[in-house]
């Protein structure tokens, strides 16, 4: 159960205009390499969260990318956001998360890997392309804190 | 693809290629030390497959005598789990193989030697911005198993890899450790095998860096289905410069780069093959343990 190109662009088009209807953060970042989601927030530590969505051509599926930094800008480490995070998760830390090239930016993010997000997607795979995509970024953004308004669950 | 005895045989010399290389501890750190006798430069005869991360606590534990562990960790005190490696002013991306970090930046046309490979430590100013962090040998192992993973899923929509117990995934990485080549390729033959009824791998597996440019990665299958026949270098080349042309106009670059693929030098293992070398032939034979082909291309200067 994967997406094309063009569902993955489609389904993330329509989110944009959601959250603006909504007046949420995410914002659609067009480029010649690819176009992507970016959500950015700051939490009540101060802990400055950016969760980028983007498409895997190597696994056909959206992937998670995101950085969590002090307002200094220094990184979060793999340890720091594992102890954010472990109470959400109840899996080996890196089987779930490593740090890697983001495949636009080519800087460094964490991602969530994406070789288990097609055995995810079976379990919806009666439903819209829309509906797949949202079901895949609540399950998946909502182990790394990402909030996600129930607004885009009602058509 | 047709195997010979003599295919093997390269895998296993490929296996076998080392760099020598000097690590020197930078002047701003040097500055540092609390010794009287300053630290000699360390000299390491390094496997091209393998990665730097796997020698940093080597290197850390012979620099460690000449500093006081740093009780504060911020990234700007020196301390050596800020260790980071660099050359000629570049922070080494050491998430990629020792072999292609030396190709692109070390091994151009006109010189004569650059043996050893001259590299700079830094104990300070550990860049996050750029290069990853590898706090542990784990994590450098899931960085590997991850790039494996998502080669799988190119060549064969990951069943291969997905199928394997975990003790396999866990003998690919030690033996890559160990230096233990027939230990990895006894679990790596059947990341090279075929599936769905084809004569060939579902897309390659590649990333193609050039100096300056982060590295290309794009869809490619091997065979050609309308022209039945079997995608080269060359093929591969042509279409990843065009491609990226096309970026760089949309992108609206002042240069966009050459692309002629004769104008480049095409390394691999610190190797030309031939351009007309099958795609095919040099995923199953020229990749990397991390099953990706990693192609440097070298401008050639006139």
């Amino acid at each position: 159960m994967t997406f094309t190109l063009d569902e993955f662009n489609q389904c993330i088009n329509d989110l944009y205009d959601q959250s603006k209807q909504i007046h949420d953060r995410w914002q659609l970042i067009k480029t010649p390499k690819g176009t992507y989601l970016i959500y950015s927030f700051i939490d009540d530590n101060c802990l400055k969260y950016d969760f980028h969505i983007v498409f895997s051509e190597s696994y056909s599926v959206p992937v998670l990318y995101f950085n969590i930094s002090h307002l200094d800008g220094s990184l979060l480490s793999l340890d720091d956001v594992w102890k954010l995070f472990a109470h959400k998760n109840n899996s080996n830390m890196y089987e779930t998360i490593t740090q890697q090239e983001h495949p636009i930016l080519h800087r460094p993010f964490f991602i969530l890997h994406p070789c288990h997000t097609e055995k995810l997607l079976k379990q919806v795979s009666d439903q819209s392309m829309n509906k797949k995509f949202l079901f895949w970024l609540s399950i998946y953004g909502q182990s790394v804190g990402l909030p996600l308004s129930v607004n885009y669950a009602i058509d | 693809m047709g195997q010979s005895i003599d295919d093997k045989e390269i895998t296993r010399e490929l296996w076998q290629s080392r760099l020598p290389i000097c690590f020197i501890l930078s002047d701003e750190d040097m500055s540092k030390v609390n010794r009287s006798e300053l630290p000699e430069p360390l000299y390491l005869m390094l496997a091209r497959h393998s990665y730097f991360p796997c020698i940093i606590e080597k290197i850390h534990r012979y620099y460690s005598t000449y500093f006081k562990e740093n009780v504060n960790e911020t990234t700007n005190n020196i301390n050596l789990a800020n260790l980071w490696l660099e050359f000629e002013s570049i922070p080494l991306k050491w998430h990629y193989p020792i072999g292609v970090l030396y190709d692109l930046y070390a091994s151009s046309v006109s010189s004569t030697s650059h043996l050893p490979w001259q590299i700079t430590v830094h104990l300070s100013k550990f860049p996050e911005g750029e290069i990853l962090r590898f706090p542990d040998k784990e994590s450098i192992e899931a960085h590997y198993m991850s790039t494996i993973k998502e080669a799988d899923a190119l060549k064969h929509k990951g069943q291969i890899i997905g199928d394997m117990q975990k003790r396999d995934h866990k003998q690919l990485w030690n033996s890559l450790l160990q230096d233990k080549y027939d230990g990895f390729w006894n679990i790596n033959n059947k990341l090279m095998n075929y599936t769905d009824n084809l004569q060939y791998f579902r897309y390659i597996p590649f990333r193609v860096y050039i100096v300056d440019k982060p590295f290309i990665q794009k869809l490619f299958s091997p065979y050609d289905i309308d022209q039945d026949k079997f995608m080269t270098l060359n093929d591969l080349l042509d279409f990843v410069l065009h491609h990226e042309a096309q970026c760089e106009l949309l992108a609206n670059e002042k240069k966009i780069l050459n692309t002629n693929v004769d104008d480049y030098q095409v390394i691999i293992h610190g190797i030309q093959p031939p351009i007309n070398t099958p795609i095919q032939w040099l995923s199953e034979h020229f990749s990397y343990p991390d099953n990706f082909l990693h192609i440097c291309l070298i401008e050639k200067r006139t």
